[in-house]
């Protein structure tokens, strides 16, 4: 009643008479005018031009809120008290990033959500993005070697976390923890990091949180450009990349390129005992674990101050061969040097993902259309030397050492419409479609071909309830249709019933997947809010609900998984997996201190698991066969992060607790698999005083560590803990106009021996990398 | 603001006692451990002779079956050219009961006249009662006398 009259009120005033006039320009802290950004005082509204100026006339005497709005940088909110027309100036601070220090803006999101920037990702570049990112606390990485991983949150990664490019979702996470993420770390723009919520806007898979990569910034007028280039001596790796930008009025053009070339990788230890069997590593090298990346992006945009319009269009390619010496069953003669550290031999894998985007917005001063597609091609060959298990089967004619080849193509497609309703209120509403097809070849058989349709329809609504408070909630449907080819061995039911196997044995191990069809809908609900409670302190707290749909894999595969060498079931009987996170996250910042703090809980109704069944199967290399089963789940965890600065001296320091298991009827409430250990990290940097030839020089001691992680899954290994040192020196030269930029890093100071408990190498006792130096230089033009 | 920073103790502390109650069920993680006595890695065998295979498997809580699976550990095509027709990759698969947190697996397997010289993979697997898993392999050669002539 008392919004209805306020509204009133509101409308009245806009009608009554008016003498004043409020103008002004809009600013960054660097002076630079922003053209459109969006201008709100009290319930009228405008943009602001070209260079940054706007007028609203026609004003009454009185009280006013002004607020100030513009991509990339924080809400701007100021009190306005007019008895005549004014003139005045409104400067926008950066959003705050992770590493920011010194400006603290109000949290004004009702998520927990870090912005990752273009410069955090160069100064803790490890290899590839996933890597990098899991320098941000709640991160963690899945590895396999010294280039490929694919991300994790909190524990849950694969299908339980989404990741996004330009806002369509990156496919090709279905596959095993061989496989990484098809993006390329140098030449990402910006990242945002959120925790705890995720499926209103991205759907399934999107349970953990979900990872933003935005490449669609719009770039600076006139020709700007970077080049990047690093090496590390580990793997004796050499990384190349170039990132160009044009802009001339409303047209930009982006091309961005990296090549990464990187040998045999070393690790401190002589020998590693896989299966009870000594293979002997000769110098600590990783035979055949050498490989190569290339990345190539080009886009073009149109910017207008209605109309937005960004196409982009890329390829990730990438080869990288297998450490053969425990590939399967133990080899020591395959662990043996191969002549050369840099050649990739058999078995490697190679993965081709081709993408193209489009991204319109139409936007009016309250409202505004956004529409995205999205083609994307995942294309991954495993190639082996034909072998077989099955004495029976003959090479094929073509291709014959392509052992496992998918080919996954997604579209996707959205249409969402946002407006703004008098009185601080927005409301988003949505549609989302994704078709997917998975085509297979190739002399082994992993997991079916399918198709899968899936459309989701979305609407959320913010409420600014007062300048210090946000409440925000939604809802989703989601409908989702999946059709999993059958697959028939006719070469193992031969070989079965040859080795004296049962007709109906034979019939049942052959069957390798068993055609499905079926139909899975789901709703979703979330709610979020955001307060300030003092000028120092935000929280926000956020309760919704997640689901994933099973994976084909998860309904129908039956056989040995060739990357776990584990004797799958799948199990057609399973629905939809789902449950509820709740996210409490606070942020505190004061001058030169600021610390965020977050708990989770995440509880699944029924977590999709693979179960030890305790028999045997009969096919050979087979150990008992795993069974997909469901049931509740409950995770929970704390995450710190913290940063003091003291003149100088700069204080990072963060931390990761993280608590799971399942619960079971039967009381076995095992921990679930993938967890990350308790883990943190500890940095104090010193600033030198700027020189005639240095600027921004910096030195930076750290310890990174974990406990040890002894709460495993059935059949995983306990990983002992570790604490390793290491130094970074940084400085940027003052030559001419360039400034390029330095890094040296010593990684593993003291050459210790540890594991990190989510490696695809941890089973197979491979050791972590040992004392690694690294050089990286930017230099910007 | 006060009232804020009670709840957040609140909840804080729901979490924690959350996390801190353990399960009753005593869980067991832990693999057994397989030591194969016999064969040796690197053992020649003759065709038609007997192979004596020995294994100690040991676990924590309590034991439950072995497999063990023997097979041709060629890679495959270049053997194949070779063969002889009347000439096959021997494989061999048995399973069995384990018990206790001792145990062993004893067998005599003849190694058929037929079979295709060349290194086999012998593989022990066990499980215990919980469903953890552990395999241990060897190699060993199988020599065909008629191809040395």
């Amino acid at each position: 009643m008392r919004l209805l009259l306020t509204a009133v009120l509101f409308l009245y005033s806009c009608m009554s008479w008016s003498q004043f006039q409020l103008s002004g320009t809009v600013t960054n802290v660097y002076g630079e005018q922003i053209a459109n950004s969006h201008i709100d005082l009290n319930s009228i509204c405008t943009q602001s031009d070209a260079s940054g100026n706007f007028t609203l006339s026609n004003l009454k005497q009185g009280e006013y809120l002004l607020k100030v709005q513009s991509e990339g940088y924080a809400l701007h909110q100021e009190k306005i008290v007019l008895n005549e027309s004014r003139n005045i100036s409104v400067v926008l601070n950066d959003e705050e990033t992770l590493e920011t220090i010194v400006i603290h803006t109000a949290q004004q999101k009702t998520y927990n959500q870090k912005r990752v920037t273009q410069k955090y990702l160069q100064q803790n570049y490890s290899g590839s993005l996933s890597k990098t990112l899991a320098n941000v606390v709640g991160l963690d990485a899945v590895t396999i070697g010294s280039q490929t991983a694919k991300p994790m949150m909190r524990g849950l990664g694969f299908t339980r976390m989404a990741v996004t490019e330009n806002g369509i979702k990156q496919e090709g996470q279905q596959w095993g923890a061989d496989h990484g993420l098809e993006l390329d770390a140098l030449t990402t723009e910006s990242v945002e990091v959120i925790k705890g919520v995720g499926t209103i806007a991205h759907g399934s898979d999107a349970i953990a949180g979900v990872i933003e990569v935005n490449n669609e910034t719009i770039p600076a007028d006139g020709f700007n450009g970077q080049y990047i280039t690093t090496a590390n001596s580990v793997n004796k790796s050499w990384a190349n990349a170039l990132n160009l930008s044009y802009k001339k009025r409303n047209h930009f053009y982006k091309f961005k390129t990296s090549y990464t070339t990187y040998a045999d990788f070393r690790v401190p230890v002589d020998e590693i005992i896989y299966l009870s069997t000594k293979i002997p590593l000769t110098n600590g090298t990783m035979t055949n674990t050498a490989g190569n990346e290339l990345s190539v992006y080009g886009q073009w945009g149109y910017i207008a101050d209605r109309f937005q319009s960004i196409l982009s269009v890329s390829q990730f390619q990438s080869k990288a061969g297998f450490f053969a010496g425990a590939h399967g069953v133990p080899s020591v003669d395959d662990a043996k040097p191969d002549g050369s550290d840099r050649n990739i031999g058999m078995p490697y894998q190679q993965v081709y993902h081709t993408k193209a985007t489009y991204h319109a917005k139409w936007r009016n001063i309250h409202d505004e259309w956004d529409f995205k597609v999205g083609f994307q091609r995942n294309h991954r060959q495993e190639l082996s030397f034909f072998h077989t298990h099955y004495s029976n089967q003959q090479p094929p004619e073509i291709n014959p050492d392509v052992e496992l080849d998918f080919k996954l193509i997604t579209l996707n497609s959205e249409l969402t419409y946002k407006k703004d309703w008098i009185l601080d209120h927005t409301s988003t509403f949505g549609v989302q479609q994704q078709y997917q097809t998975n085509a297979i070849t190739g002399y082994s058989y992993l997991m079916p071909a399918y198709n899968r349709w899936n459309v989701g329809f979305f609407g959320k609504h913010l409420w600014n309830i007062t300048p210090k408070t946000n409440l925000e909630f939604g809802a989703r449907y989601d409908q989702a249709s999946l059709k999993v080819d059958g697959y028939f061995d006719a070469v193992l039911y031969d070989y079965l019933t040859d080795s004296g196997s049962s007709e109906n044995d034979a019939l049942a191990n052959a069957q390798r997947s068993t055609a499905i069809s079926k139909d899975f809908s789901q709703g979703n609900i979330a709610l979020g809010i955001s307060r300030q409670i003092t000028d120092d302190w935000d929280s926000s707290l956020t309760i919704a609900t997640n689901f994933r749909f099973p994976t084909a894999m998860e309904l129908s595969s039956n056989g040995i998984h060739h990357g776990a060498f584990r004797h799958e079931q799948g199990n057609p009987d399973l629905n939809a997996e789902k449950g509820w996170a709740v996210d409490f996250n606070h942020h505190y910042h004061k001058s030169n201190f600021k610390i965020d703090a977050s708990i989770y809980l995440y509880y699944f109704s029924n977590y999709i698991f693979l179960r030890p069944s305790g028999t045997f199967s009969i096919l050979p290399h087979g150990g008992q066969v795993y069974q997909y089963d469901q049931s509740k789940a409950l995770l929970t965890g704390l995450e710190v992060d913290a940063t003091y600065q003291w003149e100088k001296i700069t204080v990072q320091g963060q931390a990761a607790y993280l608590y799971n298991k399942q619960i079971r009827e039967d009381g076995l409430n095992y921990p679930l698999p993938f967890s990350t250990p308790v883990n943190g990290q500890l940095n104090v940097r010193y600033q030198f005083n700027e020189t005639d030839l240095l600027e921004n020089h910096q030195i930076q001691i750290g310890v990174k560590g974990a406990l040890q992680q002894n709460r495993i899954a059935q059949n995983e290994d306990v990983t002992p803990g570790y604490a390793i040192a290491n130094i970074q020196w940084s400085s940027a030269l003052k030559w001419n106009q360039w400034k390029p930029q330095i890094r040296f890093q010593v990684n593993n100071v003291f050459n210790k021996v540890y594991y990190h408990h989510n490696s695809f190498y941890r089973p197979l006792g491979i050791p972590e990398f040992g004392r690694t130096f690294q050089i990286f230089i930017t230099i910007p033009f | 603001m006060k009232k804020s920073a009670l709840l957040s103790f609140l909840f804080i502390s729901t979490f924690t006692i959350v996390s801190c109650s353990d399960d009753d069920v005593v869980l067991d993680t832990e693999k057994p451990q397989i030591v194969i006595n016999e064969p040796t890695a690197g053992q020649t065998f003759d065709v038609g002779e007997e192979m004596h295979l020995n294994a100690s498997v040991t676990d924590n809580v309590e034991l439950a079956s072995y497999k063990i699976d023997i097979h041709f550990g060629g890679d495959g095509h270049e053997h194949k050219a070779l063969r002889d027709d009347d000439h096959v990759e021997w494989k061999y698969q048995t399973t069995g009961t384990l018990s206790g947190k001792s145990d062993e697996v004893h067998l005599h397997v003849d190694i058929p006249e037929n079979a295709e010289e060349g290194p086999y993979h012998i593989g022990v697997f066990a499980i215990d009662k919980a469903g953890n898993e552990n395999v241990s392999w060897v190699t060993v050669e199988i020599h065909n006398d008629e191809h040395d002539h």
